[in-house]
């Protein structure tokens, strides 16, 4: 880990869909059709109030019973193409929690770059192939929640997931004392993973984001297609390095040495480097060839 | 190239979209949903 030259542009906008999304996404009771669809943002979908499918979930149950998941790749891709992480960045009801908890005052540090790719590793290890490898077709549905281990496929779910430790692990744990006395190590472990998340997510911003979730990873395919991107006037930019230092992901770069290249895979599109700009004009945000935000000026930080 | 790009996107958006309808059409959102329900413990 290195530097702690981080600063927040706080967005009450964004916080407000954030929290939008939150109760969206978290609204099985008054929505319970939901759960037919998959959207990219991590929610897991044995929390009882969770309202869509879990895409990682959703794919590693495809994995485990071998069937491609034509579904929940084109639902992805759609919402990659027209939106590329944006989803992360004003959604996501983790993301959020993650927002918040950076907003804790302590020294803060900043991830290596080469910590982006354990994401990578984890959707294909994980995600994919270790529960095509170890599920069994005919038992697909059977197992693999929070303690029911055995006879369901392992996966990102059953041995990391923070999210689904949080939404679901700890609150059954909470409620059923059966569920107590059947839970073993793999249990323990992962609630030990996500106080280690939850830690580590108060020092470094978007930290599980970066580091540790497959979903990030399965969009950031799609980020270098996006129509949601960023661009940078090399006119108007003075270098000041501003956008570099508010970024969450760390995926900003000096703009004069990447112009034309704004919408790294890391970016959530959560456009803090666009309020934060002190140029006006210098940095947009464009939605095809309609421009939806501008830098204007104020660098708000 | 913006509107290469652009084009691109709408083409791939496309392509998704025939991914989307042909998995709805094998029974994957029911199997999605099947999932989503049946690890829920509530």
């Amino acid at each position: 880990m290195a530097g702690t030259r981080t600063e927040i542009a706080r967005s009450g906008k964004r916080l407000k869909v954030q929290l939008l999304g939150l109760l969206a996404f978290n609204g099985y009771f008054w929505a319970p059709w939901g759960k037919y669809a998959c959207l990219p943002v991590l929610n897991c979908y044995a929390c009882p109030a969770s309202t869509t499918a879990c895409p990682l979930g959703s794919i590693k149950e495809f994995a485990a019973s071998r069937r491609f998941p034509y579904y929940v790749l084109g639902s992805l891709g759609v919402a990659g193409v027209a939106m590329g992480r944006a989803f992360c960045g004003w959604a996501c009801p983790f993301g959020w929690l993650q927002d918040m908890l950076y907003r804790i005052r302590t020294r803060k540090v900043r991830l290596p770059r080469a910590a982006n790719w354990l994401k990578y590793v984890l959707l294909v290890s994980l995600v994919i192939a270790l529960p095509a490898i170890d599920g069994k077709p005919e038992e697909q549905v059977a197992a693999d929640t929070v303690v029911k281990e055995g006879t369901g496929a392992r996966s990102f779910c059953s041995l990391v997931c923070p999210a689904g430790t949080l939404e679901a692990s700890v609150p059954s744990l909470l409620y059923s004392q059966p569920l107590r006395e059947a839970a073993t190590w793999r249990t323990y472990s992962k609630i030990g993973l996500l106080v280690g998340f939850l830690a580590l997510m108060v020092f470094s911003r978007r930290s599980f984001c970066r580091g540790a979730c497959p979903l990030g990873a399965l969009m950031a395919l799609a980020t270098p297609i996006s129509a949601l991107r960023l661009r940078t006037d090399p006119d108007k930019c003075t270098r000041c390095m501003r956008c570099v230092h508010v970024c969450p992901t760390d995926c900003r770069h000096v703009p004069s040495a990447e112009a034309g290249k704004e919408a790294t895979a890391e970016c959530v599109l959560c456009l803090d480097c666009v309020r934060a700009c002190p140029e006006e004009g210098a940095l947009s945000a464009w939605l095809g060839s309609r421009m939806i935000s501008i830098s204007q000026g104020k660098g708000n930080a | 190239m913006r509107r290469a790009l652009l084009i691109a996107a709408a083409l791939l958006a496309l392509l998704f979209t025939g991914l989307a309808l042909y998995g709805i059409g094998h029974g994957d959102a029911s199997f999605v949903a099947e999932n989503a329900k049946s690890f829920c413990f509530s």
